[in-house]
């Protein structure tokens, strides 16, 4: 009974073009929101220990008196090879069908391998328990996890959303469209440099910008084949 | 050496390891001693011919066969499973070979160590247990021969003279009881007290239900949980207006017949045939709380189902009814209200 | 022989008071230990010093240590009884013990790591209600098979030469021990049969185990190579470990086999010609690990491939090169400079001292081989910096007086040579005339 509609397989990627981001960190803000991110105040980031799904990192260009800052979002690039998911002993880290790096926390026991395996340094650890100072716990999202002390988060490319999008095409009997599913990043992106799609729709925004000369992947060299596509003119 | 019976004596002498001669064995073996009879007790090993022979024990191939199988075990383990538990990890095939050649490895060496030390083991019980105590002696370097012979025979006497003639130091009778000496029932007890430490310790893994209610393990099924203290609901899932056209109350109806009413009975009080068999009593849905919820609400209960305190209390619909079918089950649920 | 089992015994049958203070004293720091580890599951991990983008630390490299010391046992008495050295005699014990002890706290550092350490049977493979399954392609599984076959294996090791003794101690020392003895000792009477069964497993068991042992280190050093962390992505890793791990690990004996000596006036069985063997041994590993360390740095070098250059330049020129030369004194130059001199070789205590030094400057070389690639993963952003904090230091240091206190309260359970062995030894010198 169930499944009357079946569509094709997804694979859900994202293009960042560099050109257009101007560091604002709107998306960092909204990741927090969306995904119940732990508040870790100014001792746990003088730490290091800062949890953040996206960060913005920045670099520069040209040599003095001509420097310009540019910005680099980070987040978990999905690795079609991610290397933090066979090193997990008890399956908490792998691939999803659709192409996502799936983190289940509670299998997870935090071994911490898959940390120390990620050469972007995407993923997080909750050295502690979670905690909001009022009214901040007001506000979670029910839709989301609150991740307990000693497991390993990272950014899931907004995960409960793809499925809110799936079931929604499912109760009006469609298929996905192109921009029903947006995460929390990319719907708050105010110069629309992030861009989230099916890869697998060759018609899809994402592809499309995917395809462009411009595009280069992070660390391309060490074959993990990431699922964000960075755009950047060669000056 | 078989058990002792009340018709048999034992004979112990003693012997300086220098003084011990090696034609003995072969002496009362000649004097019509069975090989089973002799026992030599030395407190290290002597590898001089003229030896009792001891019976033979493939322990080597034993402890080859025992490596195959754990070979094959941890090929099973390593490979097998995987197939069973296809869960794809960045860019590693389901069975990866060099993993299962690593694991079955170390397999195969804890399988051979292993069951040679127990056969070891079993070999050395089966051993006389009840035999005389060892003379202390020994261990200071002394060789004891242990005979065990049939009391009153001929031989006690031949045997006697031969042991003699090669210089024992001691010799002494000693008459086979039945009984059992004392030390085999503290034996007992001590081996039950190690075993049920051991169990005990076996349990000490904590029981926290930390993130218990969570529990998704097929990928991207929703999370089981029930809303964090203080969250904000949100309806936006709800789309589609209720049009609650006569079709579709009745084709609810018939569904609620089919999935719902052994337990919510024919009429949605919670009065179905199996409620006196559940534990939790099934809600009644023309209750206010029930009715108050908004569709979105009650359409999700359908799809994942309801769990009180980590135990499940009503099971997911999601695999048995289409999306239209949990709805059109909703839409007649919300129809209970009106009497 | 009658000397043998006086001498040997005697240290199972009396307690002096300094006995008694010592077990208080180890006793009380591994109650603190046991306090921190306690504070730190109930808060979090984060009572460590790890941070992003070091997430492995102390505690990682006390078990790659216990773990490396746990070879000392195997090496010494498992090679050595292949070789059929007869100077392993008054060793075997000694090493075997430490074998089973070291093995223990290693695994418990196991536990200090994990996050949620309340989950740790996750890793057990057998059919459950969460319908999960362990990931045999992680390393930390192999890791975790290894390890457990290792302290199976050598647990059967340290038992199996026991047997004849414990039938001694089963008649020889009464009270509370006697019906474990009973027990332990299987009914031994010391028959032929016995014997050749014995004798038998021992030679079947004694390669396997030494197999076991470099698969085990092995498999900890592919931890490691098989990640994509710069410094650590290397194929020299698991032969690196391996002698790594019997360079602390014979030093330790060295440090055993000295304080055993002195505590218990076993002169007549420990002598200086097995210090002198000793210091030959770690010569010899000295040398291995040396060219292993120079062949993976020059690679490193020449190739010039920055990911790998930042590290090898904070561990040489940059913030690590403090530790790594004082590493490098202890482990190198110090045994070098020392045990080749035939003179120094007969001195157990400085054979004992130099073992000090190289398990010292080994417990930093665990260290620096864990953190510094660590604290440059390739993208820049991230660089770190990592000092353990004091949770994690009285964990490592309770630990260590586990260890000890566990020594401590074996020696009054097991004769800390075996006495058979040794009558045996004595027998083939009176026979062999030397």
């Amino acid at each position: 009974m169930a499944d009357t509609n079946k569509t094709k397989s997804h694979k859900w990627e994202m293009v960042i073009d560099l050109d257009r981001c101007t560091g604002c960190e709107a998306c960092v803000v909204a990741c927090h929101a969306e995904n119940n991110i732990r508040i870790s105040g100014e001792d746990e980031a003088s730490e290091g220990r800062a949890i953040n799904w996206i960060r913005i990192e920045r670099y520069w260009e040209g040599e003095y008196p001509n420097v310009q800052t540019r910005f680099m979002p980070v987040l978990c690039q999905h690795c079609d090879d991610a290397p933090c998911e066979p090193v997990c002993p008890v399956y908490a880290s792998y691939h999803t069908p659709e192409g996502l790096n799936a983190q289940v926390y509670n299998r997870c026991i935090g071994v911490r391998y898959c940390g120390n395996n990620c050469p972007y340094t995407a993923r997080q650890f909750n050295w502690f328990d979670p905690h909001w100072d009022p009214p901040l716990e007001e506000q979670l999202n029910p839709d989301v996890t609150v991740r307990q002390n000693g497991i390993m988060e990272k950014c899931t490319f907004c995960v409960q959303r793809i499925r809110a999008g799936k079931e929604q095409a499912e109760k009006e009997g469609r298929p996905v469209r192109d921009g029903d599913i947006i995460p929390a990043c990319v719907q708050t992106c105010p110069t629309s440099a992030l861009v989230f799609g099916d890869r697998h729709d060759p018609e899809s925004r994402v592809s499309q910008l995917a395809r462009q000369d411009r595009a280069f992947h992070l660390l391309e060299s060490q074959g993990t084949h990431p699922a964000i596509t960075y755009l950047k003119r060669i000056a | 050496m078989g058990p002792v019976t009340e018709h048999e004596i034992t004979v112990r002498a003693l012997f300086e390891p220098s003084g011990y001669p090696e034609s003995l064995v072969e002496k009362l073996r000649q004097a019509g001693v069975p090989e089973g009879a002799m026992e030599i007790r030395s407190p290290l090993p002597l590898h001089e011919t003229g030896l009792v022979r001891p019976a033979p024990l493939p322990l080597h191939r034993i402890a080859i066969i025992a490596g195959l199988v754990g070979l094959v075990l941890g090929v099973v383990v390593a490979g097998g499973t995987a197939i069973l538990y296809p869960i794809m990890t960045g860019g590693k095939p389901i069975v990866a070979p060099p993993v299962v050649g690593i694991i079955s490895f170390e397999t195969m060496m804890l399988m051979a160590i292993v069951t040679t030390f127990v056969t070891m083991l079993i070999r050395l019980r089966s051993e006389r247990r009840d035999a005389v105590e060892r003379d202390p002696r020994i261990d200071d370097g002394l060789i004891e021969v242990v005979l065990s012979l049939p009391s009153n025979s001929v031989q006690l006497q031949l045997v006697q003279t031969l042991l003699k003639q090669a210089g024992a130091l001691e010799i002494r009778h000693h008459h086979a009881t039945s009984s059992i000496p004392p030390g085999v029932e503290l034996d007992r007890r001590t081996t039950a007290g190690m075993l049920v430490v051991a169990w005990l310790l076996c349990g000490v893994p904590a029981c926290s239900r930390d993130m218990q209610d969570q529990s998704s393990y097929q990928s991207q099924e929703a999370p089981r949980i029930h809303s964090p203290k203080g969250s904000v609901p949100r309806d936006s899932r709800l789309l589609r207006k209720s049009l609650t056209t006569q079709e579709e109350l009745d084709e609810g109806a018939r569904l609620f017949r089919i999935n719902c009413s052994h337990c919510h009975g024919r009429d949605g009080t919670g009065n179905g045939p199996v409620v006196a068999y559940l534990k939790e009593q099934p809600a009644d849905l023309r209750d206010p709380y029930v009715q108050g919820l908004s569709e979105a609400a009650l359409y999700d209960t359908v799809t994942y189902g309801l769990a009180v305190e980590g135990r499940d209390v009503m099971p997911a619909f999601q695999g048995e009814l289409s999306a239209e079918e949990r709805h059109s089950v909703v839409t007649y649920v919300k129809s209970l209200s009106q009497p | 022989m009658s000397s043998i089992n006086r001498d040997l015994l005697a240290p199972l049958q009396s307690a002096t008071p300094a006995y008694f203070l010592l077990l208080i004293v180890l006793g009380a720091i591994v109650a603190l230990g046991a306090g921190a580890w306690y504070y730190q599951v109930d808060t979090g991990i984060g009572q460590t010093n790890l941070h992003p983008p070091i997430f492995w630390g102390v505690y990682i490299a006390s078990f790659i240590f216990w773990v490396g010391a746990s070879h000392s046992g195997t090496f010494i008495s498992g090679v050595l009884r292949l070789s059929k050295a007869e100077w392993r005699r008054p060793v075997t014990r000694i090493a075997e013990l430490m074998t089973f002890i070291s093995l223990m706290i290693a695994t418990l550092f196991v536990f200090f790591h994990l996050g949620r350490v309340w989950r740790w049977y996750y890793l057990m493979p057998y059919p459950n209600q969460r319908e999960l399954w362990p990931n045999f392609r992680s390393p930390l599984m192999w890791d975790a098979i290894a390890v457990f076959t290792y302290a199976t294996a050598s647990t059967i090791y340290l038992y199996l030469p026991l047997i004849p003794d414990f039938a001694l101690l089963r008649e020889r020392i009464g009270g509370w021990r006697k019906p474990l003895y009973r027990v332990l000792s299987l009914g031994w009477t010391g028959t032929q049969n016995q014997w050749q069964v014995l004798e038998t497993a021992l030679r079947i068991i004694t390669p396997l185990i030494v197999m076991v042992m470099v698969s085990v280190h092995s498999i900890v050093g592919w931890d490691f190579g098989v990640s994509l962390v710069p410094a650590w992505h290397s194929t020299i890793f698991a032969p690196y470990f391996v002698v790594g791990a019997v360079h602390s690990g014979v030093g330790l004996v060295a440090i055993g086999l000295y304080v055993l000596r002195k505590i218990y006036r076993l002169e007549r069985y420990i002598e200086s010609e097995h210090f002198d063997k000793i210091g030959k041994l770690l010569v010899v590993t000295t040398l291995v690990l040396a060219y292993l360390y120079f062949a993976e740095l020059l690679t490193i070098w020449y190739a010039k491939s920055p990911d790998h250059m930042w590290v090898v330049d904070a561990l040489l020129i940059g913030p690590f090169a403090v530790p790594f030369w004082f590493m490098a004194i202890c482990i190198y130059f110090i045994p070098l400079a020392t045990l080749t001199n035939p003179a120094f070789r007969r001195w157990p205590l400085g054979v004992m001292l130099v073992g000090v030094f190289i398990n010292i400057g080994m417990y930093i070389e665990r260290v620096l081989i864990l953190v510094p690639p660590l604290t440059y993963p390739r993208l820049p952003f991230n660089w770190g910096s990592y000092f353990p904090s004091w949770v994690e230091m009285t964990i490592i240091v309770g630990s260590l007086a586990l260890a000890v206190l566990l020594y401590a309260l074996a020696v009054k359970f097991v004769p800390v040579i075996s006495i058979w062995e040794e009558k045996e030894g004595l027998v083939h010198g009176t026979r062999h005339g030397t």
